[in-house]
């Protein structure tokens, strides 16, 4: 090989093909590209003249041989070819002697297979060619063979071996002594291999080393994934508290004569199916029922229906609810209610099933429906100048608003505060369209029945009940190690994924997500105990806000950060699942506090009444109700600030500055929705909130509609230009 | 007498060390040189000698190297390298730092006495 061959490959060698044409062994040996197998280069690095390369490369090619062989042979072609030229010959007389190149390139082949077959037999000819005896040559083949070596460090060894042996035969030792003082073959075997082995390339060691550690991680890692499998799908979760008897335990002591529920059933089973006139919209907008065909039609309902709405009212004037909390369903309400042909399902409950979270509680629904036949009842009683009718439904949604919300459910009390609007709005309309409608004495209980609503700890108990419901949750979807920890399951994941509608895996994906991966997943998500004080310290947040009162607020219920601190310890379901049992509560406590604001407000507007009858006309300032008629003007929620009052000539508006902080004179924000708007409270630094705050005013009384009756409500005080 | 394998397995590599510093030599002529210069206490088989050698020799402390011998057979001859000699120095020191301890505890006599230290100072 001349210099510049040494120095460099040959030109046009990509690094690509040097890599193609590097054999392992010298990848092995720490040769990475040392292109050995390069024919083409051999042959040009060869710098013979023509046609003597295109000759080389021709019978290479069709020698079929291995690459290590063909290389073999492209180096003796050149070899041959620059001792002929160097003895002066010629480059065609040279290729002219060579002869035949396809008849050279098949004996070539032939050649090379015979080598083949000769080195595959290279141990036994060591061994054979030794002339050791029998025993001897026997003792050498087993242990050569046990020794599971590479060929030729066989063959090595066999060498070895071979001249130990004749050396001792030659100093005059016996075949017996030799075979005894060999030693254990298989041990002689085994750490020859050892030894043999050490000597290898640095690269094959650190290659071997590198798939016994990958091995031996992957091995750890499938140990460990099928440790946790295994923990994954075999813990069950153990019910161990009965939520559901702990809440019963009261009401099953409350007397079958103070309790409301079988009344209110018992209505319920004898009022017709309530009219959408009634459902949708005719208890809070009166505009609605304007037509005179529809109010017909109402009324021909309610005048069917008297003694229903009589047992309504009657069970209302009960102490308690007294409905005892149950999973089963009540055959008799659901055919009332059941479309045809439908059946109630009959398989037994299972797990969350016989939560506190699927307790059926129909009654929220039937005193929703009540709460909208009695407003509609007292308007229209209201029409007729009825009002011993107006305050006996008045005071009947009253009873139904604290019957709902006796129940210690969050989603109780919201339905609680519903009626009680209903019940705000229907006295609020009556009094703006027939003021002379009740009396002195009427208005005053009224008044007194309203200011007895108070609020204050309701959120608290609500949201402590929330945590007893997620605490039900929690003993159903985690195991329990007896110290008030657990892990999250298979069969509670399968309770989770069941009980908010997660459909069952659907192809290869999904199912690699929902089969293999939670094993591995539950060990980041969040232990029993870490689930309760996360949802705990949210809830405790939230109680804490609900304590303080609207004004106070400086930003949002932070949402977003109990979100972020979930995504780090939860996961799949189960973090919907905590998400989806806490999202209700900010607005919750807003809605709170904006029943708390109406409920003051009605109180201003009764006392404005009880006033105006007095004195002839409304006060000018609101402090003129105090102390006869208010013991103190109450707060605007959004200010702290008196509640806003603006009196022009013999009209009154009761208003909260809403949303903007902004006395606007009791002027609401323009457009149909401006008055709801201005209601919604909105963080004073609008954190995370890009709506704009609508300019005005929060009109509590009288009510916004969009086309007055005459000499009723407030108008818009702006077009929606 | 018999040696255990683990006091062969430290004793024996610098055994064979030390004669490879008197020159080259082949396997049986290792194996014959141990037991004759140990009093056979170094004896050793094939199944042990060879695997050291291997492991000297992938440690780079020997050398090995086959050529035909006078009589025309094949032979492999090892020799010391000079990674062996600096190893073969320093296992010297420490054999010898173990006799000197060993000879202190009486466990290896005094050379030219006839008894340990132990025991000449029980009789004093």
């Amino acid at each position: 090989m001349n210099e510049r061959s040494k120095a460099r490959p040959a030109r046009g060698t990509s690094l690509v093909r040097l890599a193609a044409t590097t054999p392992i062994r010298d990848v092995l040996r720490g040769r990475f590209l040392s292109g050995r197998l390069d024919v083409d280069r051999i042959v040009a690095e060869g710098d013979l003249p023509d046609p003597l390369p295109d000759l080389i490369l021709r019978v290479v090619r069709r020698t079929r041989l291995w690459r290590l062989e063909r290389a073999d042979v492209a180096r003796e072609l050149v070899e041959h070819f620059r001792d002929d030229l160097e003895g002066g010959s010629s480059p065609t007389r040279t290729a002219q002697a060579f002869g035949d190149p396809d008849r050279a390139a098949l004996q070539i082949r032939r050649s090379r297979i015979r080598n083949r077959r000769a080195s595959s037999r290279l141990i036994e000819r060591v061994i054979a060619q030794s002339g050791l005896p029998e025993s001897l040559s026997e003792l050498i083949h087993r242990v050569v063979r046990r020794t599971r070596l590479w060929r030729h460090e066989r063959a090595d060894v066999a060498r070895e071996l071979v001249a130990h042996l004749c050396d001792g035969l030659e100093q005059g030792r016996s075949v017996e002594h030799l075979i005894d003082s060999f030693g254990d073959e298989r041990v002689a075997a085994r750490l020859i291999r050892r030894g043999t082995k050490r000597k290898r390339p640095i690269a094959w060691r650190a290659a071997r080393r590198t798939v016994q550690t990958t091995g031996a991680f992957v091995a750890l890692m499938l140990v460990m994934y099928l440790a946790l499998a295994l923990r994954y799908y075999t813990g069950r979760p153990k019910i161990s508290h009965d939520y559901l008897a702990q809440l019963n335990a009261p009401i099953r002591a409350i007397p079958e004569s103070q309790r409301a529920w079988p009344i209110y059933r018992e209505a319920y089973l004898d009022l017709e199916v309530v009219p959408d006139e009634i459902l949708k919209g005719g208890w809070y907008d009166p505009a609605a029922l304007r037509d005179p065909a529809q109010r017909a039609r109402v009324s021909a309902y309610l005048a069917r229906n008297t003694e229903a709405i009589a047992l309504i009212r009657r069970a209302a004037s009960m102490p308690h609810m007294g409905k005892v909390l149950s999973h089963e369903p009540d055959a008799e309400l659901m055919a009332r209610d059941a479309p045809e042909g439908y059946e109630a399902p009959t398989a037994a409950p299972e797990s969350l099933d016989v939560s506190l979270v699927s307790l059926r509680l129909p009654e929220l629904g039937i005193l929703q429906e009540f709460a909208r036949v009695l407003a509609t009842d007292a308007d229209l009683a209201a029409e007729r100048d009825d009002g011993a009718t107006v305050v006996a439904d008045l005071e009947a949604l009253l009873g139904a608003m604290r019957h709902t919300a006796e129940e210690p459910f969050l989603g109780a009390d919201m339905n609680g505060m519903r009626i009680f609007l209903i019940q705000l709005n229907a006295l609020g309309a009556i009094l703006a369209d027939k003021p002379n409608l009740l009396t002195d004495a009427q208005l005053i209980a009224l008044s007194h029945r309203i200011s007895a609503q108070r609020r204050e700890g309701r959120v608290a108990a609500s949201l402590r009940s929330l945590q007893m419901i997620f605490e039900d949750i929690v003993q159903r979807v985690y195991t329990d190690d007896g110290r008030g920890n657990g892990r999250l399951r298979a069969s509670g994941m399968a309770t989770v994924r069941a009980s908010m509608g997660v459909p069952e895996p659907d192809g290869s994906v999904e199912w690699f997500k929902m089969t293999l991966l939670p094993p591995i997943v539950s060990v980041a998500s969040a232990d029993r105990r870490s689930a309760l004080s996360s949802y705990n310290r949210f809830v405790d947040r939230a109680i804490a806000r609900s304590q303080m009162p609207q004004w106070k607020w400086t930003s949002a219920l932070d949402n977003q950060k109990m979100l972020d601190d979930m995504q780090r310890v939860w996961f799949g379901a189960a973090k919907a699942m905590m998400v989806y049992w806490s999202m209700p509560i900010e607005y919750y406590i807003l809605a709170s506090e904006e029943i708390t604001q109406r409920r003051d407000a009605m109180l201003v507007v009764l006392a404005l009444e009880i006033y105006r009858r007095r004195h002839g006309e409304y006060p000018d300032s609101l402090d003129d109700l105090v102390p006869d008629l208010l013991p103190a003007v109450p707060p605007d929620r959004f200010t702290g600030e008196a509640i806003g009052y603006r009196r022009t000539g013999d009209r009154a508006v009761v208003y909260s500055v809403g949303a903007d902080r902004d006395d606007d004179g009791g002027v609401p924000p323009p457009g149909k929705d401006g008055n709801t708007l201005a209601s919604i409270w909105r963080a004073p630094d609008s954190s995370g909130d890009d709506r704009p705050i609508p300019d005005g005013d929060w009109i509590l009384w009288p009510p916004i509609i969009p086309e007055s009756r005459a000499g009723v409500g407030v108008q818009t005080g702006r077009s929606d230009d | 007498m018999r040696i255990e394998r683990e006091l062969m397995r430290g004793a024996g590599p610098v055994a064979v060390l030390t004669l490879l510093q008197r020159g080259e030599m082949y396997g049986y002529e290792l194996v014959e040189a141990l037991a004759r210069h140990s009093d056979g206490v170094l004896n050793m088989g094939q199944s042990t000698l060879y695997p050291m050698l291997y492991n000297l020799e992938a440690k780079g402390l020997i050398k090995g190297q086959w050529r035909r011998s006078d009589s025309g057979r094949e032979r492999k001859y090892y020799h010391l390298t000079g990674k062996g000699t600096r190893r073969l120095a320093t296992q010297t020191a420490q054999w010898q730092a173990i006799v000197r301890a060993m000879r202190a505890l009486g466990v290896v006599p005094e050379v030219g006495s006839a008894g340990s230290a132990l025991n000449a100072g029980a009789t004093a």
